[in-house]
This record gives C-alpha cells, structure tokens and sequence, in this order.
C-alpha cells in the first residue's frame, strides 16, 4: 500500500463522522434543540414580565444565571491548559484531544456571555456596558477580560483547523452539499501544505500560544475579583482568585475526559485516544482534584477560625442550614469518592475516570458556583434584613437548562462539519497511520 | 346535539363548572395574597380611618407610625395620632403650601403637591397630594407619585402609591436623591371607572445637590493607573491581529502555489510540445 493510500486509510475514521453521524447522534441533537426553544421560550417570557418571574430579589439577587455563568468560565479553561500550555511545555500526548478542548472552551465562553445576557433586566441596555462602563469596576474587567479570551480562543481554535478544513474541502468536497464544499473551501484560506504556508501558520499559532495563556489566566482571576473585591463573607478573601483558577482547570479537565470518552465510543476512535490519554488526564485530574481539596480548606479554616459575625451566618447555613446537604455532597461528591475512583486499582480505568470527571463536573456547578453565591447573599448584612430565601423558579432551571443543552449542542454541531481530532497534527506526529500513533504512544 | 356523543351535554356542564372554579379561585387568590389588616380591626376608630396608610407608606413598607407599632409590640396602646413620626418638614400653610399646576378631572377632580417648606438631598421627606373634588376632600382616592427623570431617555419614576384619607391627603415618604438643582414631582390619581385621570405637578429647589459620590483619599503609586490597562490589553488585541494578519497571508501564498503550479504545468506542456 502506497504512503498516500495509507494516510487516506488513517484520515477515514476521522472524518466518517463528518458524513454519516448516525440516528443516536441525531436524536440527541435533537433532544437538546429542544431543550434550547424551550428556555428561549422562557426567556421571552421573563422579557415581557421582567426578572420579577425569577426568585431572585433585592436581597439573593443573583442565582442560577451567574453560578451557571461562573461555571461556563471555569470549564473554558481546559483549552488553554490542555493546548496552549501543554504544547508551550513540548508534550505531544495531548494532541488527539487539542481540538475537542479548544471547542469546549469557545462554546463554554458563549454559553457564559448568554447567561450574563439572560440575567440583565433589560438586555437592550447591554451596549451602555461599554459606553458608560467605568475602568475601576471590576465588573467591566470581566467585560474586557472575556471579550478578549473569547476572540483569541477563537482565533486560536481557528488556526490549527485551517489544515483539517483543507483535508475535508480536498476529500469530502465532491460529497457534501455545495454550501458546504463553499463554507470549507472559504475557510481553508487556500492552504495547499507548502512549505511558507506551514511557516506562517506554525508563527500565528505559537504567537497565540504563549498570548492566550495569560489571558486565560486573567479572565479567571478577574472573575474572582468580581466577588472578592466585595467585603461580604465568602468572597472577601485573598485566596479566592488562584482558587478560581484550580477549580477551572480541574473542571475544564474532568469536561474533556466526559466529552473524549463520549466520542471515542460514539466514532469508534480507539485507535486515537487511547489508554495513553487516559492515563496522562487521570494523573492531571488527580492532582488537581487534591489542590483543590487543598484550596477548599484553606479557604474556610480562617472564617472558622476567627468566626467573625457575618461568617458564622455563611459557614453556619453551609455546615448545618439549609445549604448543608448541597455542601457536604459537594465534599465527597466531588472530592471523597472521585480520589477514591482515580486511587483504587480497580476503577483506575477509562470507565471509573469517566464516572469520576462527571461527580467532579455535578459539583464544581454546585459548590464553586451556586454555593459561592447564594449562601453569601443569604446571609444578611442590614440589620433590618434576616435570612435571605431563595428558590430557583420553573423559568430559571428551563433557562439554565437550555443553556447548558445549548453549550453541548454547539460543539456537537462544530463535530458534524470539522474533524474531532487535529487530523495533520495527529499524523504528523504519528507517522502515516492511527494505529502506528497508538503504538508509538503505547511504546 | 350530534350523533355519537351522547354525554356532550353533561361534558358541556362539566366544563362550565370547571372553568367557574377557575375563574373562582383567580378571584379569590389574588385576595388571599395580599395583606390581610388584621392589626387595622384592632386599631381604635380615630386611626383605623386612615386605613393601610396608617402603618404603610406603601405595602409592605412601614412608615413612621407602623415603625413605632411594631417597636411598641404591635400595640396601638400609648401611640397617638402622629405615632411614632420624626421631624418630617412641616408644610407651610394649613395644609401645607400648594404648589404647581394642577389638572382637573372631568368629575372635577384636582390634585394638588404638598411641599415642605425645605427639601434636603437624601434625607427623608413626606410628599403629600391634596385630592379634591369640587372644593371638598375626596377619601380613598389611590394616588400614585412620580418623579420626572432623565435616565438615558426622559421619562417618570415611580416613587410610591398611598389612599387618600378623610381629609384628602395622601402620603409617602421620599428621599430625594437627584444630583439636579430641582426636582420635579407628579402627583397623580390613576384613571378608574368612573374617575378619569387628574395629576399636579410641582418644581421644588433641592437643598445641597450636587455630586452623589464625595471624592475619598485614594492610594496613589506613582506611574501606575489605567494607562496600564489599555496598555496590557492593547498588547493582546495586537497580537491577535498579528496572527489574523499572519492566516490571511496563508492565503496568499496558496494562490502564489497555485499559480506556480499552473506556470510549471504550462511550461512543461511547451517543452512537451517542442
């Protein structure tokens, strides 16, 4: 078999699924479009009855739209961490996975500016952000600090498709529709692999390599800095911004690890993402799964320490009230038994890893976003107010619903028009097959 | 009655009677929701004519005297009248200084602005609204209080609402917050089924506007400041479009390739043919 002949053989796995996704992936596309009329049928509900549809009030007045939001930015770190910073380092096992991290990181960035746009009263103001927005609030940070890492995570999302894109227009243009031969021929920018095209674009991306890594790092911080420069309990703590930080690069691990595990059995990439993977994410994920247990302690030892008035509120409806049950969940659920699945040689496995990224994603969402921001609001401060109550409406969770269901919609839909893994980069570094990859990682 | 649906008429019955209970319980609920005065039967007969302004400037809202009853143990025992109210300025005149325009009614209804004598920025104000018809008193008018603003786009903000008493007044307490010099007020009596809508309006003088935020001592590092922000983020924005720059070269060179291959190709098909 000739050098061309076997390079086609290794490309078709990968891009099968570009042609014929099958009927489970349809219905589940479906399913979730469902989902997303749902919300926005919600939504224009809460746009001509305002916010006052929500349980939110003057005093809890933020709930499942910014813990959702907060939750989006965490996971949009896995991109940067798994692409840029591991490539900055010369690793070259995270290759296979490159792409689905970078497409969860700009899907998560969009699913976190709706949510900003579903929580405003009157999204038709939202341009007076920019125009009357003032430079000392931390508030217009977050505005720049997104902005900024969604158009370069983009870019940087872009720039290793353009090959991938030119495979699809040379091998799949004559199959597809002619819209779509359109949409990949202006897309590919021409690329026809010589060797100055690879020269500019290896420049670009390594230019936004080492750009996007402080960026990302920013928008987490900035993020954090929201709550922290508050003086409310909780919040006001200098820890809270690396803390930010861990708890995004655990949970932006653990979504890889659901989603990779879900494509490699859904397209049959075993010859891809192989056990090498699986091992490299476990150890990662292990070891951040104990700084943020770590971080987690030394968060709440001082407030328990000094018990200061307003923080025996907080950790008292934490430990003991009505946020308890959620708390002590968010304890083993998310740190307990996730180290005992990753430690135990019997659930060391692709299966006991997966079961273990989900508990870890159920509650990064609960405690390092719905328990970072209800319980502090609850708490009362005016001494004319007592115990803040607040229950999530019918609206919010269809709302809230529809925009998770939309995030996990938008990068199936990105996967039925672009290779899942980074076809050049994976036989670059492979040689010409999948299986001569699988061996030399195994080796 | 059509064939073939023998219990349509009982259906029709069944139905009527469901939706009844429907429009029952939407009557009744909304009237279990809102605030039963059970505090307002125990009140003695010279307050209890004020009604839910007696305690509430507007619902659930305590005013003056509902703060002093719920201090005194939600006992009418040893309050007067005026209850427990602060130094609320005193409108000048008899029933305080009408001031301002104010429309009238078809039925003759006229609404007139209270105003106290001094309004200060951010302290509390009773702004009261004289309703009257034909010269007399109106009670249990429902008056609604605005405040002209200019926030983006010109328009009215909606201060509070109270019913008038026996005497035709209506109060609420304000606190003034605007940065303007003046300030201007509209009292006004929501259109009803058989009140059409009457409203005043008044200017008044604001005592120390000015900025709402006082300028607080401020760490100062030198060559530190914003400057360093636009900078910092400047540097990314170049970045990214330095690599945007660096893709839309690719295509160039492609067309460059593509161009050079085309030459070649024509190249060797003339020396073919040599």
């Amino acid at each position: 078999m000739g050098k061309m002949a076997r390079k086609a053989k290794a490309e078709d796995p990968l891009l099968a699924p570009l042609l014929h996704p099958g009927w489970g992936y349809n219905l589940v596309v479906v399913i979730l479009a469902a989902l997303v009329a749902w919300g926005i049928y919600s939504w224009a509900g809460q746009l001509r009855q305002g916010l006052a549809v929500t349980g939110m009030r003057d005093q809890v007045f933020w709930g499942l739209y910014i813990s959702t939001f907060i939750f989006f930015v965490s996971i949009s770190l896995t991109g940067t961490f798994l692409s840029a910073v591991l490539r900055v380092t010369g690793n070259t096992w995270q290759v296979p996975v490159t792409r689905l991290a970078e497409v969860i990181t700009g899907a998560a960035l969009l699913g976190a500016a709706a949510m900003i746009v579903v929580d405003m009263g009157r999204p038709d103001r939202l341009l007076n952000v920019f125009i009357y927005g003032r430079i000392q609030s931390p508030l217009i940070w977050d505005v720049i600090a997104i902005t900024s890492y969604l158009v370069g995570s983009l870019i940087y999302l872009y720039l290793p498709l353009i090959p991938d894109i030119a495979l699809c227009r040379d091998r799949l243009g004559q199959v597809v529709s002619p819209a779509r031969r359109k949409l990949y021929t202006l897309l590919a920018l021409g690329w026809q692999d010589t060797p100055a095209q690879r020269e500019r674009l290896e420049k670009a991306i390594g230019a936004m390599t080492v750009t996007i890594i402080p960026v990302a790092v920013s928008v987490h911080s900035v993020t954090a800095w929201i709550y922290a420069m508050t003086i409310r309990p909780g919040w006001n703590s200098t820890i809270l911004a690396p803390y930010f930080v861990a708890s995004a690069f655990l949970s932006g691990v653990a979504m890889v690890i659901i989603f990779m595990s879900v494509y490699r059995r859904a397209f049959h990439l075993e010859n891809y993402i192989t056990p090498l993977q699986y091992s490299k994410l476990g150890w990662l994920l292990l070891g951040l799964t104990l700084a943020y247990a770590y971080f987690s302690f030394a968060e709440l030892l001082p407030g328990a320490y000094k018990l200061e008035e307003h923080e025996v509120g907080l950790l008292s409806l934490l430990f003991t009230g009505g946020q308890a049950m959620l708390f002590w969940f968010s304890i083993f659920g998310g740190i307990v038994i996730p180290v005992a699945l990753m430690c135990w040689p019997k659930t060391r496995n692709v299966a006991g890893l997966t079961i273990a990224s989900i508990l870890i994603i159920v509650t990064m969402w609960i405690k390092k976003s719905y328990l970072l921001v209800v319980p502090t609001l609850q708490v009362p401060l005016m001494p004319f107010f007592t115990l803040g109550q607040y229950s999530p409406t019918l609206a919010e969770w269809t709302i809230t619903i529809a925009g998770i269901a939309g995030f996990i919609l938008v990068v199936l839909l990105f996967f039925r028009f672009f290779p899942v893994i980074t076809v050049w980069e994976v036989t670059e570094t492979s040689g010409d097959s999948g299986r001569e990859f699988q061996f030399s990682l195994r080796a | 009655m059509v064939r073939g649906f023998p219990y349509s008429r009982r259906m029709e019955a069944v139905i009527c009677i469901l939706f009844g209970l429907v429009v029952a319980l939407g009557l009744v609920l909304p009237s279990v929701a809102m605030a039963r005065p059970e505090f307002l039967s125990r009140a003695p007969a010279n307050l209890s004519s004020r009604g839910c302004n007696l305690c509430h400037s507007q619902v659930p809202s305590l005013n003056d005297f509902g703060q002093a009853f719920k201090q005194n143990s939600f006992s009418f025992a040893g309050l007067t009248d005026q209850g427990g109210r602060s130094e609320t300025p005193v409108a000048t005149g008899g029933k305080g200084a009408v001031a301002g325009a104010a429309t009238q009614g078809d039925k003759g209804l006229q609404v007139k602005l209270m105003l106290p004598a001094e309004v200060v920025r951010g302290e509390k104000t009773g702004l009261k609204a004289w309703v009257t018809a034909g010269g007399e008193p109106v009670d249990g008018e429902q008056v609604r209080f605005y405040e002209e603003t200019d926030l983006f786009i010109g328009g009215r903000m909606y201060l509070g609402e109270a019913t008038t008493n026996a005497e035709g007044m209506a109060e609420i307490d304000y606190w003034p917050m605007a940065t303007e010099g003046e300030v201007k007020l509209v009292a006004q009596v929501a259109a009803g089924a058989d009140i059409p809508a009457a409203e005043g309006a008044a200017t008044f003088p604001l005592v120390a506007a000015g900025p709402l935020v006082e300028p607080v001592a401020r760490l100062e590092v030198p060559f530190l400041g914003g400057w360093l922000v636009f900078v910092l983020v400047g540097a990314v924005w170049a970045i990214y479009l330095y690599s945007v720059y660096s893709a839309l070269q690719i295509r160039r060179l492609g067309r460059e390739a593509v161009e050079e291959k085309v030459a070649q190709a024509r190249q060797e098909r003339r020396y073919a043919s040599i």
